[in-house]
C-alpha cells in the first residue's frame, strides 16, 4: 500500500520544531524542551502507524498507547506556560483524571478497531480549550510583542491541529463504512493543516531565548 | 437515516477551513490588541514622564 505524499510531509514536518528547537539547545525554557518531546513522540508514533499498518495490516490498537502519552506530555507543556498557579494546577490536574479515564473508555467502550471515535475528541476538545486558553490569557498578560513569543506560535498551531483533530475520529469512523475515497480525502486535509500547523509551531520554536528564560529554565 | 459520505466529507472539510480561519482571526487579533495596548501604554509613560518632569523643567 502506497501512501500520498501529505502524510508523509505530514509526519516528517513534526520533526521541523525540533530542529527549530535544536538550532539553540543551550539555555532553551523548559517548555520548549518538553514540547521538543511532544513533536518526538508525534513522529515516532506515526513512524510506529506506518510500520504496524504495513507488517500486520492492523495499527489502530496503537493509538489506545501513544494517544494518552502525547497528551499528558502536552498539556504539561501547557502547564508550564501558564501565568497562574491556579490554571498551572488545573492542566496538571487533567493529566491524572483526564488520561485514565479516556484510557478507561478507550479499553472497555471503544475496543482497539476503532479511531477513536469516543476518547479522540474529549481529548482533542481538551486540549484545544488548553490551548486557546493559553494562547489568549498569556497574549493579554504580555508586555513584549506576540510575534516574538514562542508560546504565541506554538498555542495558534496547536490549536489549529486540535481544532481539526476534534471531529476527525467519528469522521473516520462514519467514513470507514462507505466509500474510503471519502475517508482519503479527509485524511489528506488534515495532513495539509497539519503541516500549516506546524510550521507556525517551528515559528515559536525559533523565536529569540527571552532573557531571563534563557538564564533561568521555566 | 445517515448522512451520506460525501455530505460527511465536505462539511468536514468546510468546517475545518472555517475554524482554520477562525484560529488564524484570532491570533491576529490579539496580535493586533497588543500592539494598540503597547502603543497606548507606551504614550502613558510619556505623559507620565512628562508630567513628572514638568515641574522641574518649569
Amino acid at each position: 500500500m502506497t501512501y500520498p505524499w501529505e502524510l508523509h510531509a505530514a509526519a516528517l514536518v513534526q520533526l521541523l520544531p525540533v530542529v527549530g528547537g535544536l538550532l539553540h539547545i543551550r539555555g532553551l525554557p523548559t517548555a520548549r524542551r518538553w514540547f521538543i518531546l511532544w513533536c518526538l513522540l508525534s513522529a515516532i508514533a506515526d513512524v510506529a502507524y506506518l510500520i504496524f499498518g504495513q507488517v500486520t495490516g492492523q495499527n489502530l490498537w496503537l493509538r489506545l498507547v501513544t494517544e494518552p502519552v502525547r497528551a499528558a506530555v502536552l498539556f504539561w507543556v501547557l502547564s508550564l506556560w501558564q501565568l497562574s498557579p491556579h490554571s498551572r494546577r488545573l492542566m496538571r490536574q487533567a493529566i491524572v483524571i483526564l488520561i485514565p479515564a479516556v484510557l478507561v473508555i478507550g479499553l472497555l467502550w471503544e475496543g482497539s478497531l476503532s479511531f477513536g471515535d469516543k476518547t479522540g475528541p474529549i481529548v482533542q476538545l481538551a486540549l484545544l480549550a488548553a490551548s486557546v486558553y493559553t494562547l489568549v490569557s498569556r497574549s493579554v498578560a504580555s508586555s513584549d510583542r506576540l510575534t516574538r513569543e514562542d508560546w504565541f506560535w506554538i498555542t495558534l498551531g496547536l490549536s489549529l491541529y486540535f481544532a481539526l483533530g476534534v471531529a476527525l475520529g467519528p469522521v473516520a469512523m462514519a467514513l470507514l463504512q462507505g466509500n474510503t475515497e471519502f475517508l482519503k480525502q479527509v485524511l489528506l486535509f488534515k495532513a495539509r493543516a497539519d503541516i500549516l500547523a506546524f510550521v507556525l509551531m517551528t515559528i515559536g520554536m525559533l523565536c529569540p531565548l527571552p532573557r531571563s528564560l534563557s538564564l533561568k529554565p521555566t | 437515516m445517515s448522512a451520506s459520505p460525501l455530505f460527511v466529507t465536505e462539511a468536514y472539510i468546510a468546517s475545518g477551513l472555517a475554524l482554520g480561519l477562525l484560529v488564524f482571526a484570532l491570533g491576529a487579533a490579539l496580535a493586533i490588541y497588543q500592539r494598540r495596548t503597547l502603543g497606548l501604554r507606551q504614550q502613558l509613560d510619556d505623559c507620565r514622564r512628562q508630567l513628572g518632569a514638568g515641574p522641574a523643567d518649569g
